[in-house]
């Protein structure tokens, strides 16, 4: 019953916290992009939150610096469970144009799970919406495991 | 008695993040101090090992908002370390400034709805972004990406711009132009915009000079400089359209509407353009591996928020010695913290819009009594803290400021 | 404003006579070079860039657009560009100016009191090649973490 309650719960009202860890505004732009009249994506029920306190999903953009990564764990640990991280962009999913340089670790898998992948440079406002969509999908079927880990 | 407000730490969107720290007595600031940090990727380090034809393409990656200019300003410097400035052709010279202008109409309307977006008034933030779009639009036909377009690379630009994409930017541009008028308007005349616009954040002439200020924010403390103007690169001139705008308040208001003055010059650059595009190539071949001479390159631009300019030093190998960058930002940060000085806590967020166009801000701020009480409050607090200031303090404000 | 186009190749122009005269006033007798591309060049000794960059503002540079700091292990020392741009003085050339201080012991006098935004700039410096600057109020590193070795400078080559 619980189970089915929360999956109920987010399907409709899927709350997104914005992390950037270094990116170069790019993909930030890009999310912000799918909230304006054009995109649109309150129509899901997403809404943007401005404290991970209050968010369900992580949308993390840019490689993650060596400053930031405490601060992503942090971040991490302060939203509540069950949470989904997605990865936007392609910096995020693997740290790509930033390889080599020395104050970049690599994508955010180095420091939390991530549950979606968006790559694309910046990843298309289309493309984000289609994965926390899709995201909202497996949660409704049971596809993801954390809903019932929490 | 004094209580101190660190604001920031990390604006994670730029390279240079900012943290304000600001001492308040009540209400008002007394003083602010400025540190950067945390984000820094190391991308000068990075460039010293890539070759010559690709770091404009690494270099674009610095900002997401301004890739353009400085993918140029990184191929403007390249293209004097190997003595080919002159020699690039009319065409790719013109497609290049037609990329720039672009750009500057949708970073400057991406600024106008974050700071009105900062103030409340998330009707315009929603328009501009809507007539962002449109731009947008334009810069994936004529680069393929939407933010990362990749215009121009090392000899000329990547791909040349065909007849629908001439007529899609001048129907466009005409409407740019009309809904700029309408955002002016508003500026001008809306009370609450005024309110939380006139006299705040005030950046007097001289301290402007001091303080290093550039750009719209140089320009709205009637700094009569433009690096388009100056440089004169790419071909730009008063035959195509290029004008300087300038206004002497100084205050936040001021910088809104110089940015929508240049919305409309540029507007009026691009339609010129792309009226007398020359004919003929639109790139000089250039060999992946080729080397230059032993040399060094100063080259500077406009970028959509102030001068930008890229250092190159070149020992005559395949891949350059030095490459020192400095955005716009950095230069502006001090001013920043002077506007912030002498206002209101409520101001705090229009204050740093006015230099700093980041919608991440997502920023904490920790609020310390004198070392007793903590309180925390973040971004969003604070501006609803700062909306619900003014909704109660809006009779003698609204007198202080507009009249 | 006046803008005024260059001879290619051209190195004497009344603009930099004028600066190649401001700078023997001060004593500092030395070649300023302009490229084709209206950057003027001139390179300076250590000790007198207060002296000369204070007489500049004076006359009229008084944009200090950056610093930058280039690393030469060859001839042991790290280079320090001034990058200077006038404002309201169109008709001059923006100008680098050059300096070197020694690698093993690069110490130089600020010029923050001439230039409130070179704090910034000397900072960034300061933490990316390990320039100390005399006389710099806050000097402390801006970029990089603040747990990273007090000698780890990123820029200097090896």
């Amino acid at each position: 019953m619980q189970k089915k309650l929360k999956r109920w719960a987010f399907k409709r009202s899927l709350w997104v916290f914005h992390v950037n860890t270094g990116g170069c505004n790019g993909c930030d732009i890009e999310i912000v992009d799918a909230l304006t009249p054009k995109y649109d994506i309150e129509r899901f029920g997403i809404k943007l939150v401005p404290s991970p306190r209050h968010a369900d999903v992580l949308l993390v953009t840019g490689p993650i610096t060596k400053k930031q990564a405490d601060l992503l764990k942090r971040i991490y640990e302060q939203t509540p469970d069950p949470k989904f991280v997605v990865a936007i962009g392609t910096c995020a999913t693997s740290g790509a144009t930033f390889e080599g340089a020395y104050n970049v670790i690599g994508g955010v898998d180095k420091v939390i799970p991530v549950d979606a992948y968006v790559v694309g440079c910046p990843a298309r406002p289309e493309a984000i919406i289609d994965a926390i969509a899709t995201l909202i999908d497996k949660i409704d079927k049971g596809e993801v495991e954390k809903v019932e880990k929490a | 008695m004094g209580m101190y407000v660190p604001i920031g730490p990390y604006h994670p969107a730029l390279k240079e993040p900012i943290t304000i720290k600001i001492k308040v007595e009540g209400e008002k600031i007394v003083d602010a101090d400025i540190e950067l940090g945390y984000n820094h990727r190391g991308i000068e380090k990075l460039l010293e090992s890539k070759l010559w034809i690709s770091v404009p393409f690494i270099s674009e990656h610095i900002c997401g908002i301004c890739s353009g200019v400085h993918q140029m300003t990184a191929i403007m410097g390249i293209e004097r370390i190997f003595d080919m400035e002159d020699k690039i052709p009319e065409r790719a010279r013109m497609l290049r400034i037609v990329g720039l202008e672009l750009e500057r109409i949708h970073s400057h309307l991406l600024w106008l709805g974050v700071a009105a977006h900062e103030s409340g008034f998330d009707t315009i933030f929603m328009y501009t972004w809507r007539d962002r779009e449109s731009i947008l639009d334009l810069l994936e036909m004529q680069g393929g990406r939407r933010v990362v377009y990749s215009i121009g690379k090392v000899g000329g630009v990547r791909r040349d711009v065909d007849d629908k994409f001439i007529r899609k930017a001048k129907e466009t541009m005409n409407y740019i132009k009309k809904r700029a008028q309408e955002y002016m308007k508003a500026f001008e005349e809306d009370p609450t915009l005024l309110a939380r616009f006139k006299n705040v954040a005030l950046l007097p002439y001289d301290v402007a000079v001091n303080l290093g200020a550039v750009g719209p924010t140089a320009r709205a403390s009637g700094i009569d400089y433009d690096v388009r103007w100056e440089d004169r690169y790419f071909g730009y001139s008063e035959e195509i359209g290029l004008r300087v705008a300038v206004r002497k308040e100084g205050d936040a208001l001021a910088k809104a509407l110089v940015r929508l003055d240049e919305i409309i010059i540029s507007a009026e650059i691009i339609e010129n353009v792309l009226e007398n595009l020359p004919a003929g190539p639109i790139e000089l071949k250039f060999p992946p591996l080729k080397t230059p001479a032993p040399g060094e390159a100063v080259a500077r631009s406009e970028a959509p928020r102030g001068e930008l300019i890229y250092y190159y030093r070149s020992d005559g190998k395949r891949t350059p010695y030095r490459v020192k960058v400095r955005t716009p930002t950095m230069a502006n940060i001090l001013s920043a913290g002077y506007m912030v000085r002498g206002g209101y806590i409520a101001d705090v967020p229009v204050a740093f819009a006015t230099i700093d166009p980041c919608i991440a801000c997502m920023e904490r701020c920790i609020i310390v009594d004198d070392g007793k009480q903590v309180r925390k409050l973040d971004w969003a607090k604070l501006k609803h803290y700062a909306n619900k200031w003014f909704n109660e303090n809006w009779h003698w404000i609204k007198e202080e400021r507009i009249y | 404003m006046i803008h005024v186009a260059y001879k290619q190749g051209e190195t004497i122009s009344p603009q930099v006579q004028n600066i190649t005269s401001w700078l023997r006033e001060v004593g500092v007798e030395t070649e300023v070079k302009l490229d084709k591309y209206k950057v003027a060049w001139a390179e300076i000794p250590a000790g007198e860039t207060k002296k000369v960059i204070g007489l500049l503002k004076e006359k009229g540079y008084r944009h200090l657009s950056t610093i930058t700091g280039v690393d030469l292990p060859e001839q042991g020392v790290i280079e320090l560009i001034y990058h200077l741009a006038p404002v309201k003085l169109g008709e001059y050339p923006i100008l680098a100016l050059k300096t070197k201080v020694p690698r093993d012991k690069p110490e130089i006098e600020t010029i923050t009191d001439l230039f409130a935004i070179a704090i910034v700039y000397e900072r960034e410096v300061y933490d990316l090649l390990g320039v100390k600057f005399i006389g710099h109020a806050g000097l402390s590193r801006i970029l990089l973490p603040r747990d990273v070795p007090e000698d780890y400078h990123p820029l200097r080559k090896k």
